[in-house]
């Protein structure tokens, strides 16, 4: 374990740690129902629109259409639908692009931020975080006419590749990869300025610490700043997994808005909405939509496991 | 220590306090400003009146203030949609909602997914209502073009009113066709076919194959069976049909550069096919569109077109054509007002003055027509014939009533199916032959997974 | 790799300045393509002006779109998004406080229900809403999409993050041994010390809730009630190049420059909330706050 930044009350906090879920001894001063009123109103709105909307989809997803239950009927038809598998590739092919640009790029840009004087990077800040301001259906707007060739300010790069018009670009073998670009381009500067955050929090004093050590840049960033903000990183990860698998918005709208160039069931998340609200089946649709969540959970469990997110250090 | 508690329970207090007066705010905010009229109610509202919720689109708005006018005792609910295009299916995530709660369906909708026929009416959503049997005179169903009620009737039960037919006809520019050396208007696929070569010669396009529509144009137009519901549950998709073998090795055979993959509404075609379109067979409603396309300024002789009859296969082929889209108004079963939605319904298909100079497509209602094309005459965005060809109302007229009742109207988008899965092999050089099969393979997946029973 | 501390400056300064025109050539793009007429789009450059005055007829179509619909839309996404951060806010802070820095039975379980509602598809989750606002005869009022809103996960699990990291935790045990309750601690102590992480919550509550699209979609049918995403919406299936099979559609005057400013005019609130909040978003501030 890295050494956190200030230093621990010796001892009472730890032994409660290893007391479990329990607490062991509480810390001098806090009640045990303090902490009740400090998450009681969001636990109200946890169980009204977390909750409940997610059991009664598991449920949807364990029971026939008629009601009744169905146990793995809806699992089994959904896994069987044609569309099944040809989505979950997409997915794949997708995730892989877009998990690795994101823990690199965005730890890198956000660690050559903080290297740099705060108004020249707060001016980058802005300019990365504009697009992450666009969402839905105006930042798919905005590429498609970036990857249209007669329009684009990326024209020649575009033709360069060969691509004479938008039907080119968005090829079957190309969605991926323009899809893990978009979300790029949109998602990665919130993740910036939360990290660029998380890095600030550090204090100088350890930074000015390891630079008498000797440390240059690229020993500073990975042996202090990297670690010190693990669990924002981790987070970042989690979510963008679990994101990942549920992409539905791009290739939605960029469907949309050519008239069917990108199936309206590429990613299995559409494939679900299509389910539930073409064929209203919402079962079979909360099948798909729970083995998602399985499959989020999954990769978080094992992130929160690996990183021991939920300890109090 | 005890005033300081009471300072400290003050501020504490008005701490909690801001932001719940924000909340109490926009309360009040929301609760005040939800009442007002906004562009959700278009009429006068009194509570004396019916009230019929109406589901539009923007290019309905003309239609729909007319109505408002001409019907101050009814309180119309506008409510603007998207009408349910690309599939998109609102329509039905809507109804999917409301059939759960049991409120919030429309009186009157209008789409332009033609597939939403098959798919509002039958199980699971079940919510259009039929109109053959006693709401809709004979009479007045009569009168619309033969074969427009197609996509409408399931099991000889109309489930909706045509709005416009989106008949295929076979555009052609005179001036081109001069240009480019063709003396007459093909009337035959295989001269159409066969005109590719001039027109290529001298850059020009007879057509395009990368259009989420071909299918409608080429396959639908030749009788070829790849969506032809035989009976209830039970579906024809047959590729290898020769209707539609002989029309993929025809268009195969045209050289590409006549018949480019491209779509008609992607921003490069204006400026690459603006000038350039010899003949394209096509829909009624593109007519209007010709004009305007990249460089072509509305009314500019060079991109008028005029319009030919439908092609047929063979001189001695059949009179039928495809149709590419077209409008359908529909009454939903759970309306409380079913008269007056009916009427309603039957006036925006039938009255004149919406039909012939509000509504941009040819109108499915016979007695319409001619008002209509004397519109569109008027608009100065048609060449004029040549002679022996026929007039606008000539070939409007006789392909409105050609279309083949053989493609039949199914839950799922076939358009969609061919944009995602054809186009793009289209696009990297693949073959029409090869695009049937593809076609054909996913569509009966769908119709499977939909519940058909599928005849190959 | 033995380059200079020059080059690696060099090296540093081309991916900076080739990441920030990827992000924001298109920012740039749009703001041009108001100024230019549709056909001017593809026939001018992409860096070509067009004129002031388009942008003023562009300005003019988008705002007289279904009369005057832009600015309803406008106003509705404020009311949604302010009403969804002040609830969130109110509720995220002391939640992530509580789940860091107490102790209590099921602590560790309201973290793992609260990752797993926030990685649940939206999909599945959008039918058991639509029956809950139902029940409660909310649907198609604001309450049905600020109500949602204020359900932020996200938020709690920033706060957490934050409050398990960065406060220093002999601050609070000194605070605790002088007497102060819990109350008071997280009043006195951490509240004005969580200044930045406040700001972040609030500042991503509201773009996420600014630019919701599916929720008020499913929630609200009445026009005058939709915010901007929705209306986007629309305005995407009444532009002809987007939407052919709806012929006449261009007949609403809204081509793709319209489409851009509408871009831009959904965004300016965001961009401008963004320019304020900079300032205190990223402040790093425990400099002094601990002896050591």
């Amino acid at each position: 374990m890295t050494p956190s930044p200030v230093a621990t009350v010796p001892d009472e906090r730890t032994s409660a740690r290893r007391g479990g879920r329990t607490g062991g001894d509480a810390p001098i001063g806090t009640s045990r129902t303090s902490g009740y009123v400090f998450v009681g109103l969001y636990v109200v709105l946890l169980l009204l629109f977390g909750i409940a909307p997610t059991a009664y989809a598991i449920y949807l997803a364990l029971t026939k259409v008629g009601g009744g239950f169905a146990w793995g009927s809806n699992f089994a038809r959904a896994y069987d639908d044609f569309r099944f598998l040809p989505a979950f590739e997409h997915v794949g092919e997708y995730l892989a692009i877009w998990m690795i640009a994101e823990a690199t790029l965005i730890l890198v840009l956000a660690l050559m931020l903080h290297s740099l004087a705060r108004r020249t990077s707060a001016a980058f800040r802005f300019l990365f975080y504009m697009p992450g301001a666009l969402a839905g259906a105006a930042s798919v707007l905005v590429w498609l006419f970036m990857l249209d060739p007669t329009l684009s300010p990326w024209h020649l790069l575009l033709s360069g590749m060969g691509f004479s018009q938008i039907d080119l670009v968005l090829l079957p073998t190309h969605l991926p990869f323009i899809f893990a670009i978009m979300a790029f381009w949109t998602g990665a500067g919130g993740w910036i300025v939360v990290m660029y955050g998380a890095l600030n929090n550090i204090p100088d004093e350890l930074l000015e610490a390891a630079r008498l050590d000797g440390a240059n840049a690229f020993q500073s960033a990975l042996r202090i700043k990297l670690p010190l903000i693990k669990k924002w990183v981790v987070y970042m990860l989690i979510l963008s997994f679990a994101g990942g698998t549920q992409l539905f918005v791009e290739p939605q709208l960029v469907g949309q808005a050519t008239a069917g160039l990108v199936s309206n069931t590429w990613s299995p998340n559409q494939l679900a909405y299509y389910i539930a609200f073409i064929n209203d089946n919402f079962n079979e649709a909360a099948a798909i939509s729970v083995s998602l969540l399985v499959l989020g959970l999954a990769g978080a469990a094992l992130l929160v496991w690996r990183t021991k997110l939920f300890e109090i250090s | 220590m005890k005033e300081k508690e009471s300072t400290n329970t003050r501020r504490r207090r008005a701490r909690w306090l801001r932001p719940m007066r924000l909340v109490a705010a926009f309360a009040c905010l929301a609760g005040v400003s939800f009442t007002g009229a906004g562009i959700g109610s278009l009429g006068a509202g009194a509570s004396s009146k019916p009230t019929l919720t109406i589901w539009y689109d923007t290019a309905r708005k003309p239609m729909l203030q007319a109505y408002i006018k001409a019907h101050p005792d009814v309180h119309v609910v506008a409510v603007l949609k998207d009408g349910d295009s690309n599939g998109d299916g609102t329509y039905q995530s809507a109804f999917a909602l409301y059939n759960r709660v049991g409120h919030g369906w429309p009186d009157v909708y209008f789409s332009e997914q033609n597939n939403d026929a098959a798919s509002l009416s039958q199980p699971p959503f079940n919510d259009a209502a039929v109109l053959n049997k006693g709401l809709v005179s004979k009479s007045i169903l009569g009168k619309f073009a033969h074969g427009s009620a197609g996509l409408c009737t399931i099991g000889g039960k109309v489930y909706c009113l045509r709005n416009d037919l989106a008949m295929n006809v076979l555009w052609y520019n005179p001036a081109l066709m001069a240009q480019d050396g063709i003396t007459s208007v093909p009337t035959t696929w295989q001269q159409w076919a066969a005109d590719g070569a001039m027109a290529a010669a001298h850059g020009d396009i007879i057509g395009t194959q990368g259009d989420s529509w071909d299918a409608d144009t080429f396959y639908w137009g030749n009788q070829c069976p790849l969506s032809h519901v035989t009976s209830p549950g039970v579906i024809t998709i047959k590729p290898t049909s020769t209707n539609c073998t002989e029309m993929a090795s025809l268009l195969d055979g045209v050289p590409r550069t006549a018949l480019p993959v491209a779509y008609m509404f992607s921003s490069t075609f204006g400026s690459q096919y603006g000038g350039k379109i010899v003949f394209y067979e096509g829909a009624a409603w593109m007519g209007g569109v010709f004009p305007g396309l990249g460089s072509c300024k509305s009314t500019n002789p060079d991109c008028t077109m005029a319009a030919g009859y439908p092609l047929t296969w063979g001189s001695g082929g059949p009179g039928v054509t495809g149709a590419i889209g077209g409008g359908l108004w529909f009454v939903s079963s759970h309306s409380k007002h079913l008269k007056l939605a009916t009427a309603a319904v039957v006036w925006f298909a039938t009255n004149s003055t919406a039909q012939s100079k509000l509504s941009p497509g040819y109108p499915a209602y016979g007695p319409d027509d001619a008002a209509y094309v004397a519109t569109q005459q008027a608009s100065g965005n048609y060449a004029t014939p040549l002679s022996g060809a026929p007039t606008l109302a000539q070939a409007f007229n006789k392909a409105a009533n050609e279309i083949w009742a053989g493609w039949s109207a199914v839950p799922y988008a076939n358009d969609q199916i061919w944009a995602s899965d054809v186009v793009p092999t289209l696009a990297s050089g693949g073959t029409q032959a090869a695009g049937l099969g593809i076609f054909a393979g996913d569509a009966g997946n769908l119709a499977r997974s939909d519940g058909f029973q599928v005849h190959s | 790799m033995k380059f200079s501390r020059f080059t690696w400056r060099i090296i540093g300064l081309i991916v900076l300045l080739g990441f920030t025109a990827f992000f924001f050539v298109p920012v740039i793009w749009v703001l041009l393509a108001t100024t230019k007429t549709d056909t001017q789009l593809t026939s001018a450059g992409p860096f070509a002006f067009g004129a002031f005055s388009h942008v003023a007829a562009a300005w003019r179509a988008l705002f007289g779109f279904q009369s005057d619909a832009m600015l309803e839309w406008l106003k509705n996404s404020a009311i949604y998004s302010f009403g969804g951060v002040a609830i969130a806010i109110v509720a995220a802070v002391p939640a992530g406080y509580g789940l860091a820095l107490t102790q209590f039975i099921g602590r560790r379980t309201l973290l793992v229900i609260t990752l797993i509602t926030m990685i649940m598809p939206a999909t599945a989750l959008v039918l058991p809403l639509f029956l809950e606002m139902n029940v409660v005869s909310l649907t198609d009022t604001a309450w049905s999409v600020i109500l949602p809103f204020s359900f932020f996960p996200f938020g709690v699990y920033l706060c957490y993050i934050f409050f398990s990291s960065t406060i220093p935790k002999d601050l609070l045990a000194a605070a605790r041994v002088d007497g102060c309750n819990e109350w008071g601690v997280f009043r006195y102590i951490a509240l004005p010390l969580a200044r930045p992480v406040v700001a972040l919550v609030a500042f991503f509550a509201f773009v996420a809730d600014w630019n919701n699209y599916y929720l008020p979609f499913v929630m609200l049918s009445d026009n005058s009630k939709l915010p901007v995403q929705v209306g986007l919406e629309y305005l995407i299936s009444s532009t002809e190049a987007f939407n052919p099979g709806n012929p006449g559609a261009g007949s609403e005057l809204v081509k793709r420059p319209e489409l851009a400013l509408a871009i831009l005019v959904a965004i300016a609130p965001v961009a401008i909330v963004f320019l304020f909040a900079q300032r205190t978003l990223v402040k790093g501030m425990l400099a002094g706050a601990t002896k050591e």
